[in-house]
């Protein structure tokens, strides 16, 4: 489960590991390297962020995959 | 001039809202050759010119990763020229961007329709069209599908670019060709001469070893690393979409602030009790609603003008023979005569039409207002332990509406583990709105514990044999990804046109089936068929489940509609105490589907599947049948 401490703050995603067939998979939500993303809520399950005025639901093994700088 | 124009897009972004705006109520739902999934189809006649609107499923990107994915992308590639309408979401237009530049490697002229430029202007999103279309090199249109604004344009730009291009397929130059020419060049002369135009686009499928086309690859010579061109094309479409982006949009300040109700989904307990009580209190609300008014005003309608008029003439004028007896059976009551003029018409236009409208209105309420996408994360977890992922509970809500979408649906999953697990809860433990209409009207006399207890003994059920499809089915669900849509106050509009056409599907592919029914019942009866039938099964309905040997009818009707044999029961077995009710209403729900469920079922999932599945209900069936059948039995 990611630190409560990354809720509410903007970050911009420096990379995504897990193969070319993950990051097709998030390129739709925009979810790529260079992208901005806000963490908006953070429970046991997964992530919510909101990312290119979207909300999109991450699962905690996925979110676990990105990579991200403040 | 006839031009097919295609609505293509990510869901939720208001192209059934254009659809329904541009065809008004002419749309058909129709099948995709060779398969189950519905696809919206609508044509409207403008500056002398006849249009046809296709609105294509939902789709991320043309690389599918589902089959109602997959059916979409083959909407684009039949051999029919088109005009490809991308709509995309102004405020998120760059996430959209993508899917724009994999269309564009399609030979057919794009238009996007930029969408919801009302929210994006309230987010302070400002985008520069002329130079959306320079650096795209395609005409855009800025529309607000919701209050019809851009639509007269867009149907405008749409025919200026058909008189130009008179269905002339297009060569365009994108940021792949230094990439995709080379790959073109090896499969090119492999392709069938209907796919050559789609060579670009092939090429870049076959890189990206899309399952249909992965085959082309044994042709590329292995010098050529696929991997890394592929690499290559998606870190050039990343570059390619933040530089257009960046000079044709100029972004808000404005963060949107989370729901609580958002915020809370993330929470595995709270965010299920939420987003189910919501959704159980608008339904269960409604069907308490319409039990109540829904009901009573047709029933006296048919009480006091219908049956009059009708039966009590038609009784004088018609001669003693079977031709009376099918038509208005051979007495008044309306569930105990059977014939096609008295139960036939009461069924369908004075129980179950009018409620069904009111439902349909309630589901059509649900889907725009975004709450459907959010059940998603909640029931992620809960349905990973029953074998499946959150998205099954897309299709099992849409079952609640009719069992033949709910099985259809399950296209949206992705593993054939979830499918099969799916289309099993969609089989026993769902009942559709028709049947639920009738469940609440016979067993809910009874008093509604009853139906709350049938609710309660179906989850169980589901539970239960969800359990052990996933111990004995091998098989992982992949993590979740899910884009929850804005919450949205629904259009009256495109909620009143969705519940249109829902009405009218029923009133064409269910109403034949209702009547099939209940003149099928007629004839056993008739025949004395019914007699034998009872006396053959009578060990099973009377041993195991202590119900009247009659109760069989409404099994055998089950299977052509399940809301006629609930309400068969109240005519067969017309003394039957709660408790029987309950155990019958519930062996008929559990225990076959109705036929057009059975038909897509065998197309969803294969024969050999469709046969683990009865073998599996007919168990099912006799085991909670049989205990209820035992504690029904036991005198107070």
């Amino acid at each position: 489960m990611p630190s409560l401490s990354v809720n509410n703050k903007v970050f911009r995603i420096t990379e995504v590991r897990g193969g070319l067939s993950l990051l097709q998979k998030l390129i739709p939500f925009g979810i790529y390297p260079g992208a901005k993303i806000k963490v908006l809520s953070i429970g046991r399950k997964g992530v919510l962020i909101e990312v290119n005025n979207s909300i999109v639901f991450l699962d905690n093994k996925i979110f676990s995959k990105i990579y991200y700088r403040g | 001039m006839k031009i097919k124009v295609i609505l293509f897009g990510h869901p939720n972004v208001g192209k059934s809202v254009i659809f329904n705006k541009l065809t008004k109520l002419t749309a058909i739902v129709s099948n995709y050759p060779g398969t189950t999934v519905e696809i919206y189809e609508g044509t409207l006649e403008y500056c002398g010119h006849q249009i046809v609107v296709v609105d294509a499923p939902g789709a991320y990107s043309l690389i599918p990763r589902n089959e109602a994915e997959t059916i979409a992308r083959k909407i684009l590639f039949d051999e029919n020229y088109k005009i490809i309408v991308h709509v995309v979401d102004a405020t998120s237009l760059k996430r959209h961007l993508h899917l724009t530049l994999e269309l564009l490697e399609l030979p057919f002229p794009v238009v996007l329709a930029v969408n919801q430029v009302d929210r994006a202007e309230r987010l302070g999103i400002k985008i520069n069209k002329e130079k959306l279309e320079e650096l795209l090199g395609i005409p855009v249109v800025f529309t607000v599908a919701t209050e019809g604004k851009g639509l007269e344009e867009l149907l405008k730009t749409i025919i200026t670019i058909a008189e130009k291009l008179d269905n002339k397929y297009l060569v365009r130059k994108t940021s792949t060709e230094k990439y995709l020419s080379r790959i073109e060049k090896y499969i090119s002369p492999k392709l069938s001469s209907k796919n050559k135009i789609f060579s670009k686009a092939i090429a870049y499928f076959t890189v990206f070893n899309d399952k249909e086309y992965s085959h082309l690859r044994k042709n590329i010579p292995p010098a050529i690393n696929l991997e890394e061109i592929a690499n290559k094309i998606v870190t050039n479409r990343i570059k390619v979409v933040e530089d257009i982006y960046r000079e044709a949009v100029q972004e808000g300040e404005e963060f949107f602030k989370v729901s609580l109700v958002d915020s809370l989904l993330v929470h595995p307990v709270k965010g299920l009790i939420i987003t189910t009580s919501i959704t159980l209190a608008i339904v269960w609300l409604t069907l308490a609603v319409i039990h109540e008014i829904a009901h009573r005003i047709p029933s006296m309608i048919y009480y006091s003008i219908y049956k009059k008029i009708v039966w009590e003439q038609l009784n004088k004028i018609l001669p003693e023979n079977i031709v009376k007896y099918v038509l208005i059976g051979d007495n008044p009551g309306v569930y105990s005569s059977m014939g096609l003029l008295t139960t036939g018409i009461f069924f369908v236009f004075f129980m179950i039409l009018p409620c069904l409208i009111v439902l349909y209105f309630v589901l059509g309420v649900l889907e725009d207002s975004g709450i459907l996408p959010r059940l998603i994360v909640p029931f992620d977890c809960p349905l990973r332990r029953l074998g499946m992922c959150g998205e099954a509970i897309l299709p099992i809500v849409a079952g609640t509406g009719c069992s033949i979408v709910g099985v259809f649906s399950t296209r949206i999953l992705k593993t054939k583990k979830s499918k099969f697990i799916a289309s099993v809860v969609q089989w026993i433990g769902v009942p559709c709105m028709a049947e639920q209409v009738m469940i609440w009207f016979v067993l809910g006399s009874h008093g509604p514990a009853y139906v709350l207890l049938l609710y309660i003994i179906l989850l169980l059920v589901t539970i239960l044999v969800g359990f052990f499809l996933n111990t004995v089915i091998k098989g992982v669900e992949e993590p979740l990804v899910v884009e929850l849509p804005p919450w949205r106050k629904p259009l009256l509009e495109n909620v009143l046109a969705k519940t249109f056409l829902r009405v009218k599907e029923f009133l064409l592919r269910g109403t034949p089936l209702i009547l099939a029914g209940i003149l099928f019942v007629n004839i056993l009866y008739y025949t004395g068929a019914i007699n034998a039938l009872a006396e053959f099964t009578s060990p099973i309905f009377s041993g195991l489940f202590n119900l009247p040997k009659d109760t069989v009818v409404a099994i055998i009707v089950g299977i052509l509609r399940k809301d006629v044999a609930v309400g068969v029961l109240k005519s067969v077995a017309p003394q039957l105490s709660p408790l029987q009710m309950l155990t019958a209403i519930t062996i008929t729900t559990l225990c076959f589907p109705c036929i057009g469920t059975l038909v897509v079922s065998l197309k969803e999932v294969g024969a050999k599947q469709t046969l683990l599945m009865i073998g599996l209900m007919i168990i099912v069936t006799v085991i909670t049948g049989g205990i209820l059948g035992l504690v029904s039995s036991i005198k107070p």
